[in-house]
């Protein structure tokens, strides 16, 4: 379907429009208004990358959440609402809800840019006196960007369009409607969508998120790539810091922590290609960091989760488990600040600044480290196949019976494995990488959700105590706790018991057979030891 | 996608200003909500100024020669669809027979629709019949108008025994007071009665009261425009009693 925007050339009036349109449709008029329109998105841009647009709508009367495609081609929902949203939770739970999930997550709906707009909205009735189009002619201000200091309100107009809202049944209208504007009103299709026209009015660019490193040059020297990924690595921390300090949603923190969590593991790989000396303190800050952040994400995990926690329990025992989340909320509180101390603390500083300082040294011409100057691509081989064997010979040691333990140690293993393969997967053929990342996040999933059953268990039980002493304790709360963490135990046999089948998956012949083909036959231009 | 159905084996109770009002209501409150006028009549149809004609006929439908979809019309309240009445409707009985499954026809013609909206309520023509068996097994809630006298009473009974016989599962039945006219004295002395036997049926009574029937005049929902209106505050409290039910 084609664009319902069109817009007023600048060389034609409102009024001469609206007077050529009424030449061929029966217009009534409803109201002036002057609203503020509010757009949406993520600090990634979800709603933007999915091709959609978000709009909250406010005049006098009230607020309305748009949600649309971008170009206008086609509403997926509208939405009274009584404030802004931030969190899709915030809404009442409806199919609109449901789908606007799947593109949110959790991620916050932030504010990207404000526009200011007066629009005059006109109705098509037919002969029943029944509403079968409705019309908006909106004149839209310079918009001005929300939570800026400087909310600068020019007098300066963005132009004028007429928005068309077909309403479902009554398409032949809209085609009229559409054919009438573009033949007789002598308007034009936009070809803008407003957010984007807004969003260049002050400067921004949307979509724009540090992208994962791509490592293409398969000869590039192994320092010079690691370094590189280092970066972007430190780069993706600082962005997401003021997410963290504005506790805008958990997302922030959590992609704070992968990116500490890969350059440790990379770290750990680099020890023949960067400064031994260098690296280990660097690991042990990195490792500080990981440690003091943990925290304030397994409060957010458990209150993400709490919802799926009731859920667990039987209907009558679920209001039980309210204390739970009262207490988590106001334990999320005091970590959070605690966070806010790490990020604000010398030894943080000090760490930034000197990683950055060690990441901008140019390489070293006189080599005294054995990897440094191998072509990537021999090196990132050798260490995937190194680190893949590892993985199966560990699962193979992995019976029935076999402790939590050693699960736990197959699962930092594997995710060692995933973060190489993703740092250089642009080094090997595409879709192969992406079968070998299908097969390894299946064994993932099971080994994740199992580590994270086991912890829950430990953690749930140590809350009983901590809630106990901090504020006491109600029979049914404990009850209901102790309910949970028996159906958690419960998950988790099921959830160990499907490990095997998993596991024989991951290392079944065909995928080793793919594994020694994309890592084990590169060409060794250099000569490497193998 | 919840499906609440207006019934009741007895005409002229209240159940279209009771789909008409509930679905408005419903729609106001953000709940994407669908009104599907199953009777020939189209009293449910003619409340939102849309045609009762459904493009090649309920054939077409059944047959699933088109889809639903793509017989709804958007009301002119927001979040408000309806399937128009057709009156071919009223072979709708003769037209199941036909089917293969005849009493799940309708299960499996709404399902595509339980992604889109969040409610769907179905306002039935009076009468019992393979269409009702149709609407008792798509439905999770009946709503029965009652109207506080001994007859209607005598209909509500009749339905009670046809469910002893034949139970459905899954459907609640929520029956509620309607056009009550408490300066009669039979409609007071009923009303005992119903409060004393039936223990299910609705705290919130809706009173006769001529704003109902103007409504068939604005042809719009009294809650849409009069919405402070003591039958209108009566619909509000039958809507927020109906949600505890859901
Ligand atoms: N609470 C009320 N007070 C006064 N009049 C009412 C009330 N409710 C409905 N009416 C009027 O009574 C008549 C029947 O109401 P309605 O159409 O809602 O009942 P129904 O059960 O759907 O009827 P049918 O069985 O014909 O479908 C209509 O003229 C309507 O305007
Ligand atoms: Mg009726």
């Amino acid at each position: 379907m084609n664009t319902l925007i069109f817009d007023i050339p600048r060389n034609q009036s409102v009024k001469a429009t609206e007077s050529l349109f009424r030449q061929h449709f029966h217009l009534r008029k409803q109201v002036d208004r002057v609203t503020t329109r509010t757009y949406l998105d993520t600090f990634d841009w979800r709603v933007f990358k999915s091709g959609g647009v978000l709009e909250a709508e406010s005049d006098k009367t009230g607020i309305w959440l748009t949600w649309r495609s971008l170009g206008a081609d086609q509403v997926y929902g509208r939405y009274p609402v009584t404030r802004i949203p931030r969190f899709v939770s915030d809404l009442k739970v409806t199919g609109f809800r449901k789908r606007l999930e799947k593109v949110l997550g959790v991620r916050a709906m932030v504010p990207i840019v404000n526009v200011q707009s007066r629009s005059h909205v006109f109705t098509v009735l037919n002969l029943q006196a029944k509403t079968v189009l409705r019309i908006e002619i909106q004149s839209d201000r310079a918009p001005y960007q929300s939570g800026g200091k400087s909310r600068i309100r020019r007098k300066a107009m963005l132009g004028s369009r007429i928005h068309v809202f077909p309403m479902k049944g009554y398409e032949k209208t809209v085609d009229n409607a559409c054919t009438v504007l573009q033949e007789k009103c002598h308007l034009i299709p936009a070809v803008t969508d407003p957010v984007l026209t807004a969003l260049a009015a002050i400067g921004c660019e949307p979509g724009i998120v540090s992208q994962k490193p791509t490592v293409a040059d398969p000869v590039q020297r192994t320092d010079t790539t690691a370094k590189y990924i280092f970066r972007h690595l430190l780069e993706t921390m600082v962005q997401n810091e003021n997410g963290v300090r504005q506790e805008i949603d958990s997302e922030f923190l959590h992609d704070f922590r992968v990116a500490v969590r890969r350059t440790r593991s990379l770290l750990v790989q680099m020890n023949n290609v960067l400064s031994r000396q260098r690296i280990s303190g660097f690991s042990r800050e990195f490792s500080w960091l990981g440690k003091v952040t943990g925290p304030s994400r397994d409060m957010d995990v458990y209150l993400l989760s709490f919802d799926s926690f009731k859920l667990l329990l039987p209907k009558e025992m679920r209001k039980d488990l309210m204390p739970l989340q009262e207490f988590l909320g106001r334990h999320r509180v005091t970590e959070y600040q605690r966070l806010i101390r790490v990020l604000d603390s010398e030894r943080y500083r000090v760490l930034k600044r000197n990683w950055k300082r060690f990441l901008g040294l140019p390489p070293p011409k006189r080599l005294s480290l054995q990897n440094a100057g191998r072509p990537i691509i021999d090196v990132a081989s050798e260490k995937i196949w190194h680190v893949y064997r590892k993985a199966i010979n560990q699962g193979n040691l992995i019976l029935p019976e076999a402790p939590a333990t050693s699960l736990h140690q197959l699962r930092k293993t594997c995710k060692k494995l995933r973060y190489l393969i993703e740092f250089f997967q642009d080094l090997y053929k595409k879709n192969k990488v992406s079968r070998l990342i299908n097969s390894l996040k299946v064994l993932q999933n099971n080994l994740g959700e199992y580590q994270d059953l086991v912890v829950q268990q430990i953690t749930i039980k140590k809350f009983i105590h901590a809630m106990e002493e901090e504020t006491g304790l109600t029979d049914n709360t404990r009850n209901a706790m102790e309910m949970l963490v028996f159906r958690l135990e419960q998950r988790n046999l099921r959830v160990r018991m499907e490990f095997a089948e998993r596991f024989s998956e991951f290392s079944s012949p065909a995928n080793h057979k793919l594994y020694r083909q994309i890592f084990t036959t590169q060409k060794k231009p250099y000569g490497g030891t193998r | 996608m919840k499906v609440l159905a207006t019934y009741s084996i007895k005409g002229g109770v209240g159940k279209t200003a009771a789909a008409v009002n509930l679905a408005y209501l419903a729609a106001s409150e953000g709940f994407h909500t669908l009104l599907w006028d199953l009777d020939p009549q189209g009293a449910a149809s003619f409340n939102f100024r849309i045609k009762p004609k459904v493009k090649g006929g309920l054939r077409s439908v059944l047959l699933c020669k088109r889809q639903l979809d793509e017989v709804i019309k958007e009301t002119d309240f927001l979040g408000l669809d309806l399937i128009p009445s057709d009156f071919s409707y009223r072979n709708l009985d003769l037209k199941l027979y036909d089917a293969r499954k005849p009493d799940k026809q309708f299960r499996s013609l709404i399902e595509p629709l339980a992604q889109e909206y969040d409610f769907l309520f179905l306002d039935c023509a009076p009468s019992i019949s393979l269409v009702s068996e149709n609407v008792f097994r798509a439905a999770d809630l009946l709503l029965v108008p009652l109207i506080p006298t001994p007859l209607s009473m005598r209909s509500y009974d009749q339905l009670l025994r046809y469910f002893r016989k034949s139970p459905v599962n899954h459907l609640a039945l929520l029956p509620f007071v309607s056009m009550i006219d408490i300066r009669k004295r039979l409609h007071k002395e009923t009303l005992n009665s119903i409060f004393y036997d039936r223990k299910n049926v609705m705290r919130a009574m809706i009173p006769y009261a001529s704003q109902v029937e103007l409504m068939t005049v604005r042809q719009a929902p009294l809650c849409s425009y009069d919405k402070h209106s003591v039958p209108a505050l009566a619909f509000a409290r039958l809507w927020e009693e109906i949600k505890t039910h859901l």
